[in-house]
């Protein structure tokens, strides 16, 4: 037999409560497992993620080699509006970017997707801090 | 005549690109870009001989741009490191005040022309504009070029030499619609002007080397996607002149055109450590009405299909092989008995850079296929070493 403790579930107020704790170790978790968006370098490669898929080009990983020299004036307007538009969104301040991906088109520059990123990582700002 | 061409040629080639209307004499050092998302433009300074100008926050610039001067103030200061390329970004926003014109894309940078300036306190350093009103660029090749046998005829029956000197030159005139348009509905934004010159001749007037050379004209809509199936697709009205300089074989097409790229078939990689990653393959289409003029038969009317898909495959690190394939559907009333109703030519070519950034690439190519008005069938192959950035400074 067991005790009616064991039986009857936690009243659902007291069970809400207990989940609403949060400690030091719950929120390091947390931040673990959904890191918020106001770390400069994940908005920076989820921005540049999706600049590329905008200009159709789908990057699989942080290696991949993007070949500058075949991304032509007109595309690299496209890559830095949509990667503008994706931070000015996310809250952050970032340089117009059109003349320096026409730079990397100039120069047939190939970077790897995961430094191409961090080099946007340092031009991200928070708004506050600039506007 | 002879119907089969076999060329091989080593050329030497240097292209010339400018925004400004006018090769410049000197490389752009500082680049003007505005922002698609808040008022702000960005002044890149790259190529420059000399550091970028030490500027301080919020102090004031007057940013000219045609006729437009806007008084600014420099809001941040970055160093962009992509690697191989390191430039300094000045970013600036119009200084609030009543009636002045601003950067924002919604309103529309109103200028109508090339023309851009900073002025840092008495320093004023001219700009390239990175979305111009206008572009123009030409690219220019010459070499010699050998058919396979010495027993070259000319076009009137005559005997030629087995080999000659090779021109080819591309030139191209953009003019794009308003930049302030980039907030309206894709199909309002306005039209985009193309003009393109093409030639490709020899010193030699036989059937045995290439004689095509083209004049065009066309009006595109702004390009839109269609989710992951259909990317920066545009629709397009384009007419074509295509003439032999050494015969009187020409023929004029308009055309409607359809062209855009299918993400679903991205770059492949071969034999390499990483992924490349590059625009995938991209397709043209068009149809419409030809006129024809061909020499022995006078002239002929009827309709013309052209389809061209063009592709990229990269192997070993550094090498990357450029396919195109083109079809020409030519439906016109009377025919000359040598022109077949469908032609196909496709093209290899294999580009190899040394370094990234590299003064040097070479490029080997392999064209096959019927090419130009003069219906030849060609067989062609070319080695060339490209000279890049030849006015670049250093």
């Amino acid at each position: 037999m067991s005790s009616s403790n064991e039986s009857t579930p936690a009243p659902a107020t007291q069970q809400q409560d207990d989940e609403l704790v949060h400690t030091e170790a719950t929120a390091t978790m947390l931040t673990f497992a959904n890191p918020p968006e106001n770390d400069t370098q994940t908005v920076a490669t989820g921005c540049s993620h999706q600049g590329f898929s905008a200009i159709g080009i789908n990057i699989v990983s942080g290696t991949d080699v993007i070949d500058f020299s075949l991304i032509d004036p007109s595309m690299c307007r496209d890559l830095a509006s949509a990667i503008e538009r994706c931070v000015d969104a996310k809250g952050f301040f970032i340089p117009a970017l059109t003349g320096t991906m026409q730079v990397l088109n100039q120069k047939s520059v190939q970077i790897t997707f995961a430094n191409f990123s961090k080099a946007i990582a340092q031009l991200i700002k928070p708004k506050a801090s600039v506007l | 005549m002879r119907k089969k061409a076999f060329l091989l040629s080593l050329s030497l080639f240097a292209t010339i690109a400018s925004a400004q209307g006018t090769t410049p004499a000197t490389p752009p050092c500082a680049i003007l870009s505005f922002s698609a998302a808040t008022n702000i433009a960005t002044i890149e300074f790259a190529n420059c001989t000399t550091p970028a100008p030490t500027v301080a926050l919020k102090s004031e610039a007057i940013v000219r741009i045609g006729d437009s001067q806007i008084p600014s103030t420099i809001i941040d200061v970055a160093t962009a490191d992509f690697g191989p390329v390191t430039s300094s970004l000045i970013t600036l926003q119009p200084t609030t005040a009543a009636g002045t014109r601003n950067f924002q894309p919604a309103d529309g940078p109103e200028y109508s022309g090339n023309t851009a300036s900073v002025t840092f306190g008495t320093t004023e350093i001219p700009l390239v504009l990175a979305t111009p009103v206008s572009y123009t660029e030409h690219t220019a090749h010459v070499g010699q070029a050998s058919a396979n046998n010495a027993v070259a005829t000319t076009t009137d029956g005559g005997q030629a030499d087995a080999s000659a000197f090779r021109f080819q030159y591309d030139g191209a005139y953009v003019v794009f619609p308003p930049a302030g348009n980039a907030a309206k509905k894709w199909w309002d934004r306005g039209v985009q002007q193309e003009y393109q010159l093409s030639i490709d001749t020899t010193n030699q007037k036989s059937a045995a080397f290439t004689d095509d050379n083209q004049a065009s004209a066309g009006v595109y809509l702004p390009r839109f996607t269609l989710g992951s199936f259909l990317n920066r697709a545009r629709f397009g009205a384009q007419g074509v002149y295509s003439r032999a300089l050494h015969s009187a074989s020409s023929t004029f097409d308009g055309k409607l055109m359809f062209e855009g790229w299918l993400p679903f078939f991205q770059v492949q990689t071969l034999f390499s450590k990483n992924r490349f990653a590059a625009p995938p393959l991209s397709f043209s289409v068009g149809y419409g009405y030809r006129d024809q003029k061909a020499e022995g038969t006078g002239g002929s009317q009827g309709s013309v299909f052209d389809g061209t898909v063009a592709y990229h495959l990269y192997l070993l690190d550094q090498y990357r092989v450029d396919f195109e394939y083109r079809t020409v559907v030519n439906d016109v009333s009377d025919r000359p008995p040598t022109t077949p109703r469908t032609q196909h030519t496709w093209k290899a070519s294999v580009l190899m850079s040394p370094k990234p950034g590299s003064a040097f690439s070479a490029v080997v190519s392999f064209e096959n296929g019927h090419s130009g008005p003069v219906f030849t069938e060609l067989r062609q192959y070319f080695v060339g070493i490209g000279l890049e950035r030849l006015f670049d400074k250093k």
